[in-house]
Order: structure tokens, then sequence, then C-alpha cells
């Protein structure tokens, strides 16, 4: 099992499988509004519905959080998201669909997740953490 | 973070979910920037207002938000849409979208928006030390930098939830200790025609990188090239100001700023001249011209009406002169207006063609003075710019 401590910005605790970006995520062009699916060029074609989603930060538009809403409306919204830095559009998408959100201090040790495995986030106003069961 | 009673009530939800979110939103990013608490703003400017901007996803959380029944509590202005009634004879864009774009811009209005606008500080100029939650980067910069307001540069949606609660936090270009330059500028020989000055803007935005940047060499610039100077800048820096000594309000001097110069740069016109060369998307031939990104002041109207007096004749091709929306309530500019009117001069009040599908209804290439265009409309309007002065507009023009 990995365990990565962290700074929780949005509180809660979510469970699903992991989905790992090392990198930006610019939200209006590279997750699709309708579906969720991921088309980020190389990282994998699937969609963040339910998934504890790891990636450095946002990118690009900031139109962003409107998409993430619209995801969360339609039941497609990642169930925690795992940063480096929560930038304004990460805070606001999190806080707006009630996602978890932690910062990780030790973003090297995500890079050495692996996708689809199970994970649980956890974040207090103490405390946050991510159980990566591997 | 610290919050008084009230916003503890608010931030619990004893005011509903969306007052509560709200707050949530700016106490979170506030703690992100390491701010203690939060402050009272006096104006809020949102961006994110054309359909092509935020498209559907974006109509859905406005939907919700409009009918949740809650409204700006402070005083709030937004940027254009792409098109309104009034202009869709200009801009014949698919029903579909002026629908769209119509709805965006009632549920704005519902929620309390005053003005459309992208010059907000023509409408209610701000104040000395003031804070504001502004998006729209022209306008961030002009509030900082000209006259010393203070507000961050927003997101879109960072400044509507700040509207919603009438408070931001209290960090980033709100304190004074982060409103020192990091970056000195010496500006030699460059012209002080529009084109210059801009591209001037858009090339110290660019090699400032996240740095505010003191500029010498400007203290005598006219007010208008000033804000085409600024509006450029805001286009290619993430910052939100630039100290001009003798220009911005700012209750320091140089030997308190001076310990935090990291880098000396000279600039003169062979560097613009570079630049402007290695820039993509320019054309020869325009269709269009388009004065008014960001929307014109009174003073360039005049100095249009000015230009316009001294030749014969009426615009051959479309100059699309885009205006604040209230402007002709002043009997005086509504009377220059209707002068330019005359001269064929198409006058658009509130609306924004640069963020709008310009192709779509078969513009290929548009002329425009505003070097923020000329970034954004190969980007958004999908058009080729030439970049010129306003007399070369209005001899190609007319």
């Amino acid at each position: 099992m990995i365990v990565l401590k962290g700074r929780g910005v949005v509180e809660g605790r979510a469970f699903g499988k992991t989905l790992v970006v090392d990198d930006y995520i610019s939200f209006l062009g590279e997750i699709e509004r309708s579906s969720g699916v991921l088309r980020k060029k190389g990282f994998p074609e699937t969609s963040v519905a339910g998934r504890i989603l790891f990636f450095k930060g946002s990118k690009g538009s900031t139109v962003g959080p409107y998409v993430i809403y619209d995801l969360c409306k339609r039941g497609l919204a990642p169930s925690a998201m795992i940063v480096e830095k929560a930038d304004q559009l990460v805070i606001i998408s999190g806080v707006l669909c009630n996602i978890v959100l932690i910062e990780v201090r030790e973003w090297d040790l995500v890079k050495k997740i692996p996708n689809d495995v199970d994970a649980e986030a956890y974040a207090s106003e103490r405390d946050a953490e991510v159980k990566i069961y591997v | 973070m610290y919050l008084n009673r009230y916003e503890e009530k608010i931030y619990n939800g004893e005011y509903g979910e969306i007052l509560s979110k709200a707050i949530k939103i700016i106490v979170k990013i506030g703690e992100s920037v390491g701010a203690k608490r939060l402050i009272k703003i006096s104006h809020a400017h949102i961006s994110g207002v054309g359909y092509n901007n935020i498209g559907e996803a974006g109509l859905s959380l406005l939907r919700d938000l409009a009918s949740s029944g809650h409204r700006f509590s402070v005083f709030t202005t937004a940027n254009p849409g792409s098109v309104d009634l009034d202009s869709h004879r200009y801009f014949p864009y698919s029903e579909d979208f002026l629908r769209k774009q119509l709805e965006i811009l009632d549920h704005y209005k519902a929620l309390g928006v005053e003005t459309f606008t992208c010059a907000p500080y023509h409408i209610r100029e701000p104040r000395y030390r003031e804070h504001l939650s502004w998006a729209e980067s022209n306008a961030v910069i002009i509030a900082n930098s000209v006259y010393g307001a203070r507000t961050n540069k927003e997101s879109g949606l960072t400044a509507l939830f700040s509207a919603l609660i009438g408070r931001t936090y209290y960090g980033g270009l709100h304190l004074k200790r982060e409103r020192y330059p990091r970056i000195e500028i010496f500006i030699k020989n460059i012209n002080r025609d529009y084109v210059s000055i801009g591209l001037l803007g858009l090339y110290i935005g660019k090699i400032s990188e996240d740095k505010i940047p003191v500029v010498k060499g400007l203290e005598k610039i006219e007010r208008e090239k000033l804000k085409t100077f600024l509006a450029a800048f805001g286009t290619t820096s993430s910052q939100g100001m630039i100290y001009i000594p003798g220009v911005s309000r700012e209750d320091y001097k140089e030997s308190d700023y001076k310990r935090y110069i990291e880098d000396k740069i000279e600039i003169d016109s062979r560097e613009i001249k570079i630049f402007y060369e290695e820039q993509e998307n320019l054309c020869e031939d325009p269709e269009a011209f388009l004065i008014g990104c960001p929307h014109v002041s009174p003073d360039l109207i005049l100095e249009i009406k000015s230009m316009l007096d001294k030749i014969g004749g009426e615009a051959k091709k479309p100059v699309w002169l885009i205006i604040p929306p209230d402007y002709e309530k002043d009997p005086f500019i509504k009377n220059l207006l209707d002068k330019l009117r005359e001269k064929g001069i198409i006058v658009l009040k509130g609306i924004c063609p640069v963020i709008s599908p310009l192709n779509e209804i078969g513009y290929k290439c548009i002329g425009t003075i505003s070097s923020k265009a000329f970034f954004y409309m190969p980007r958004l309007a999908k058009v080729k710019i030439s970049l010129m002065d306003l007399p070369t507009i209005i001899s190609k023009a007319f």
C-alpha cells in the first residue's frame, strides 16, 4: 500500500479506481463534457467518472470549472482530485461539486502509482491522506 | 482563515447552499495564497459571457445560479457577449447561437449585472486603494496600474462568487508588499503610435513573465495610448499590474522597491520589429476594421471624429466602433456618435466580435489598432489580422 500525506482543500472521503495524469489538465478541451472521457495525448482515453484522479493542476481556459460542474450534474465527475498544487480553477471545481480535493506534498511518489487500482482519499480540516492499495 | 460572525454564518450554510459554496471558494482560494481574512469589495467584474467561450457547460451553471433567487450583493459589471439583438444584423450567426447568447445575458442581468463592457473603468472609475474583484485582464491592469485600486487578476467565476458574497480574500495584489515591481524595463526610441505602443505592451508582458515590471520612459504617454499598452500587456502576462512612475498611483518610491528588482532590461524599436515579424496569422487586405478592443473611451471617439472631419465621403468597408452600452445617455457623446454614423461607421454597443465566430460568417482578414485583438482574434474569432494605426484604417476604409 502506498500512503500519501497532504493538505485537505475540500473535505470528505472518497473511493475509486486510480487514474494518474502526471501533467496539468485543461478541463476545457482535454475532458469531454458529455462523457467525462479524458482526451490527452500520452494518457489512457478513459472516463474520469468516479476516479481518484491524480494530476498536477489545471491549465488553460478559465472556463474549466464549468466543465467539471457539468460533469457532476451528469454524475460523471471524479470522486477525488489529488493535485500537486490546488490553483483557483481546481478549487472552484472541487467546492462547486463537493469533490474531495487534496494537495500532496511528495509528487514524486504519485509517479509510481499504477492506473486502475483501488484507492481511498480522506481529507479533514486537520489532515489529509490518500491510500493506494497496491 | 479568520471569518467574522456574519461570514461564518454564510460559510455554515445559514444563508443557503449557494452562498455557502461561494464563500468556501473564496476562502479556499485565499488560503492557498496565504490570506488571513476576507475583505469587502465595492465592485465585481465578471468575465465568461460569450457563448463561444463558456458554451453549454457555462450556460447550465448560470441557469442554476439565476434560478436560485440569489443576487449579487455589490455593484457588478460583466464582459460583453458576442452579439445581441441590435447587432445581429451585422453579425448573422445562427439563430441557435443568438438564442443561447441572449439567454446568457438574461441570466447575468437577473443576477444583477449592471452593464456589459470590457472597460468597466469607463463606467465606474475605480478609486485609489479601494478593493475590487475583477476578472478581464485589461480591466485588472488598468485598475491597479492607473487608478491605484486593488484587485487580483481573477478568473471569471472567482469574481462571480465574490459578487455574490461582496467579499474577496485579502491577499495578492490587495497587499502593499505584493505590489512592488521585480523587473525594471527601460524604453528607448519607441514610436508613440497605437501599433508600436501595443506591440510594446505584448512584448513586455511576454518577457516579464509573472513579475510586476516597472516601466521607465513612458512617463508622458497619452491616456488612450496608455490604455492600449496596458491592455496588450494583460494579454501576454499573468501579472495584474505594471508600475509606471509618474502614471501609477502607489504610495512607494524607487528607494522602497529597488532591493526587490531581480532584472533590468532595455527595449528599443529593433526588438519590437523582430517581435512583430515573428507573429503568425498576419494578412494584408482587411474586409472590415475593428476599433474598440477594449471598448473605446470618449477620448478616442473624439479623436476619430476630428480625423473624419477632414475627409469627405462614407466608409466603403465596414468599420466597427465598439462602445460600452450606456455612452449615448450623454448627449455630447451621442452627438459625436451620430456624426460618425453619418460617415458610415457602425457603432456597436456592449458586444465583442473578438470572441465571436467571425469565420463562420465569412470574414477572413480584419484590420485593427488593437494589439489585444491582434493577439486574440486568430485564436478566438479564427480570422487573420492586419495591425494598423488609426490614420491607416481611415485611409483604407474611406
